[in-house]
């Protein structure tokens, strides 16, 4: 009852099918299809194929599927193409996360490096970025000489583009006794800077430590400040290369 | 449960033959009915009718043959759908009401037939997309559907025969795996 079907059987159904047997072969057929499973099985599929193909001929879906695809249409290319399509777009999926990310650390980075003070003293403005030069050991990270016409300091801090609502400011003396200057439980930003203004005779020459708290974070800025008498030079300013004027970011 | 055996001439007479089992012939019988007529249906009870027939005549006439048996039946098979086929156009010209019902058929194809047709024209349709070249594309579609013989088209699109018997090959066996894994036979 059936083994592999040969050419010649295989022949004789599609022949069967198209009409060109005789009587006694149409018998001989039919009858194999009853008692031959594989062979029924081989007809069958015949069938399917020729209905099938009816169908979509008679659809009109025959025209586009004899006509020669062009490379992008055939299955292989079309799967590669979907494939690299995908990466692309993962690969940009990730690469967009990934670059968001830099750029919220970027901006978290940019607001530490940038939490440092703007000071406007007096007539003169002074603008330092002083995270971005930090002193070594115990050498301030601002000079700053008084004018003795200047009775104010206003304060300028940028805190970057992501700023807290709200920060609080401390300036403390560097010495025995610690003392605080100036304290400001919180204050908001203003066009991504803090402003403060303090009464420069409650700053006596010496160093202070300046410290901004963000309240959300309780991330904090700190800054060493010396005040000096005018006229003086001191190290940091030899190290900025300038005096009494502003250099703008 | 066992299939059941044909009560052929084998017993009676004591003769060792490979007897048909009604299983089988059903199946073969479905096959053969099933490019006869349309419905499913009346492709099954024509199938039931034609076994009917085949054991009433073994009862008065025992066949030895398997073959002659699967020969018989096979004929029995297709004079009843040619007898279905007059019964049906008959009632297409019958006169008054009937005929006035005739005249607005429903044209939608009966779902079961429809569903048929989808699963069979989509186990067609990825056989020939996977198909890497639109040449075989057509070679099927001249053999299987226009009937054009083999040597004309193998001259005309320039093929050794063997190159078309491995086309046809391809596309079978291709087919085979998708009608297979659409649940197999009995869903096209």
């Amino acid at each position: 009852m059936g083994g592999t079907l040969t050419e010649a059987e295989r022949d004789q159904i599609d022949r069967y099918f198209a009409g060109t047997l005789g009587e006694q072969e149409i018998i001989e057929i039919e009858a194999r299809v009853i008692t031959d499973r594989r062979f029924r099985s081989e007809f069958d599929l015949t069938q399917i194929m020729r209905d099938g193909l009816a169908d979509l001929h008679r659809n009109g879906e025959m025209d586009g599927l004899v006509r020669e695809r062009r490379l992008w249409q055939r299955p292989f290319y079309s799967l590669a193409a979907s494939i690299v399509a995908l990466a692309a777009t993962g690969t940009a999926l990730i690469l967009a996360v990934e670059i968001g990310q830099l750029h919220e650390s970027q901006l978290a980075a940019e607001n530490a490096a940038s939490a440092g003070p703007v000071l406007v003293v007096g007539r003169h403005r002074e603008v330092l970025q002083l995270a971005a030069t930090r002193a070594l050991r115990d050498e301030p990270d601002l000079v700053w000489r008084i004018d003795p016409e200047v009775s104010e300091l206003e304060l300028h801090m940028d805190v970057g583009r992501a700023p807290a609502a709200a920060y609080s400011l401390r300036v403390e003396r560097i010495d025995d006794t610690e003392a605080i200057a100036f304290a400001v439980p919180a204050i908001a930003p203003i066009r991504e800077e803090i402003v403060a203004t303090i009464n420069a005779g409650l700053l006596p020459v010496g160093d202070y430590r300046l410290t901004l708290t963000r309240l959300d974070s309780r991330q904090r800025t700190m800054v060493r400040l010396r005040i000096e008498q005018f006229g003086s030079r001191s190290a940091p300013e030899a190290a900025f290369g300038r005096s009494g004027e502003g250099v703008d970011r | 449960m066992g299939a059941k055996r044909l009560p052929s001439a084998t017993s009676s007479r004591s003769v060792e033959s490979p007897a048909l089992d009604l299983d089988e012939i059903r199946s073969g019988l479905l096959v053969l009915m099933r490019r006869r007529v349309d419905s499913r249906s009346t492709a099954e009870d024509l199938c039931n009718e034609a076994i009917r027939i085949l054991l009433e005549r073994l009862r008065h006439d025992p066949l030895d043959d398997p073959n002659g048996i699967a020969a018989y039946v096979a004929q029995v098979a297709r004079n009843l759908a040619i007898a279905e086929r007059r019964r049906t156009s008959r009632q297409r010209t019958m006169t008054g009401h009937a005929a006035v019902i005739e005249d607005y058929p429903d044209e939608r194809p009966d779902p079961a037939q429809q569903e048929e047709a989808n699963s069979r024209s989509r186990a067609v349709r990825a056989m020939l997309e996977e198909l890497p070249k639109a040449r075989d594309r057509k070679l099927l579609l001249r053999y299987y559907v226009h009937d054009e013989p083999k040597e004309a088209i193998c001259q005309e699109m320039r093929l050794t025969p063997e190159h078309f018997n491995r086309v046809l090959f391809r596309a079978r066996n291709r087919l085979r795996e998708f009608v297979e894994r659409q649940g197999g036979r009995d869903r096209l």
